[in-house]
């Protein structure tokens, strides 16, 4: 008991020593992902396959307000409905892909007790990185021409600005 | 609620800096590709469905070594939503909600993402995110009255038996649904799926009232209700008194009216005509009898019957207009006066009168 006591103190400490050097003002600093960088299209799969999961879940419970809830998850990207059909499947392949390597990073971490060493945590970022680089081109290639610049306008102009970051060094 | 927010906020900071304190500590945990991300959105992904979220993650090299953790709150008036979500290494912390306006209310909707990041390297970092949309119910603009004139329109003195009506869904994706919510075999509507919809007249509403409701949805989510009023010609006022003046020997009487609609105002020109029962003599006569007709129209409000008759030879003969004027009734007829058209008999009915002719006059009784 005094041991947590005198950690949760130390961390309490660190806590308010680190807060204010730590403090991020987003509207001084907003950076928002690049237009069709991988760290854009990793968010947007995210995004993609909760959408197709909600519009699956409409359609499962009223086909008819279903429709009418794809037409307009449709109309907010700008997609012609197979395109969104399609774009919903890779964001789940993809997204598939990454939760197994975040697990098998896990898994790796848990039986060690111990952080990955960096350099495999390097090759899991790579790995991460081009997982979502060939979604990105599967992606292209399955969708309509159309489709893919509408959806690639839409990711750039708007989309992108709904994510802010900073950089740490 | 801002000061309540921002205390709350400095609180999480302070725990999330013990829960995302790190296990075991590495010598580094980011580079020149580690960047702290979050978003966060209110989404209208249909009309009647607004989507909040706010996420935390990280991207770059080192993202394994990475807890994010994500605080939401979500507010429309006041609090309506309010989450916390961390993540394991690597991974993406969600906090999301799915509102239906038509349940919740429309109004602003506004997310405040409260985002915290902590590494293996012993680093705490947060940010703060807010993203609003302000979610409105569709509306209906246009006239909201239109004309019954028995069936028919009158284009060439203005009068449209049908109105269109546009709907502004605010922003909603879908395609406005139209309904007449209220008295709806009163008015037809040329479509039930689309941004613009004429409103044709089929019956008249029950007097100077707003008896006709229409709305319209988008997804669910309804407009106000658009008061709409089917207005016909209602009855003639006489403006003047009747005019009789000589017609070589005869008479020329001209009987003066306005037509007012089911509101009490005025109409400027509009398509009318008459029609005739069966004659009935009030004298043994044999004077020539009108042929019913109409008219496309007359200058400003007014309008007047005018007949005549100039029959020195008839019997009896007719009379200039005496002073006073004869009460010798030659004949009669019952008379029907419709508006909306120059067409004997079509149009709406606004008077039915006797039509009496006199030796030196005529009159409507």
């Amino acid at each position: 008991m005094p041991r947590n006591l005198i950690l949760t103190a130390l961390l309490f400490c660190c806590a308010v020593a680190v807060c204010p050097a730590a403090q991020q003002d987003p509207d001084k600093s907003v950076m928002h992902p690049a237009a069709n960088s991988v760290e854009l299209y990793a968010a947007f799969f995210q995004f993609q396959e909760a959408l197709s999961r909600e519009v699956s879940k409409r359609l499962e419970t009223d086909g008819i307000a279903g429709e009418g809830f794809k037409n307009a998850a449709c109309v907010l990207l700008g997609l012609e409905a197979d395109d969104f059909s399609t774009a919903g499947e890779v964001a789940r392949e993809v997204n598939e892909q990454l939760r197994a390597l975040r697990d098998e990073a896990a898994t790796l971490r848990s039986s060690a007790g111990k952080p990955l060493d960096p350099a495999k945590a390097i090759s899991y970022a790579n790995r991460r990185r081009e997982a979502v680089s060939d979604a990105v081109r599967r992606l292209e290639r399955r969708l309509s021409k159309q489709g893919w610049a509408r959806l690639q306008s839409y990711l750039n102009d708007t989309f992108r600005m709904t994510i802010v970051g900073v950089k740490v060094r | 609620m801002a000061r309540r927010r921002s205390l709350l906020r400095l609180i999480c900071a302070i725990v999330g800096t013990v829960l995302l304190a790190p296990t075991v500590s590495v010598g580094q945990c980011s580079d020149g590709s580690t960047a702290l991300w979050a978003s966060r959105n209110v989404v209208r992904q249909a009309g009647n469905q607004v989507w909040e979220y706010a996420q935390s993650w990280v991207e770059g090299n080192y993202y394994l070594y990475w807890i994010p953790r994500v605080t939401g709150t979500v507010t429309l008036n006041g609090q309506i939503h309010y989450g916390t979500n961390t993540a394991g290494y690597g991974g993406i912390a969600t906090t999301q909600w799915y509102d239906a306006p038509s349940s919740v209310g429309v109004g602003l909707y506004t997310i405040y993402g409260f985002h915290e990041y902590g590494s293996d390297c012993g680093q705490y970092q947060y940010q703060n995110t807010v993203a609003s949309l302000l979610v409105e119910r569709p509306t209906i603009s246009g006239p909201n009255a239109t004309w019954w004139l028995g069936g028919g329109s009158d284009p060439a003195n203005g009068y449209y038996n049908g109105a269109t009506l546009t709907a502004d869904p605010k922003g909603a994706p879908e395609t406005p649904y139209w309904s007449v919510t209220a008295n709806p075999s009163k008015v037809s509507l040329s479509c039930s799926v689309c941004t613009n919809s004429v409103v044709a007249s089929a019956q008249p509403s029950a007097g100077c009232q707003w008896d006709v409701a229409i709305k319209i949805s988008v997804g669910g989510l309804d407009s106000n209700l658009f008061n709409f009023q089917v207005n016909q010609p209602s009855y003639l006022v006489s403006s003047r008194q009747p005019v009789d003046t000589a017609q070589g020997g005869g008479w020329y009487s001209k009987i003066y009216y306005n037509t007012k609609d089911m509101c009490n105002n005025y109409m400027s020109s509009i398509a009318l005509n008459e029609s005739f029962g069966g004659w009935v003599n009030d004298q043994a006569n044999n004077w020539s009898r009108p042929t019913a007709g109409g008219a496309s129209g007359f200058t400003d409000y007014e309008w007047f019957d005018g007949i005549w008759l100039d029959c020195a030879t008839c019997t009896p003969p007719t009379m200039n207009p005496q002073t006073p004027l004869s009460a010798s009734a030659v004949d009669h007829v019952s008379q029907s006066w419709r508006m909306g058209s120059a067409v004997v008999g079509s149009g709406v009915l606004v008077q039915t009168n006797v039509f009496q002719r006199y030796l030196d006059h005529a009159r409507h009784q």
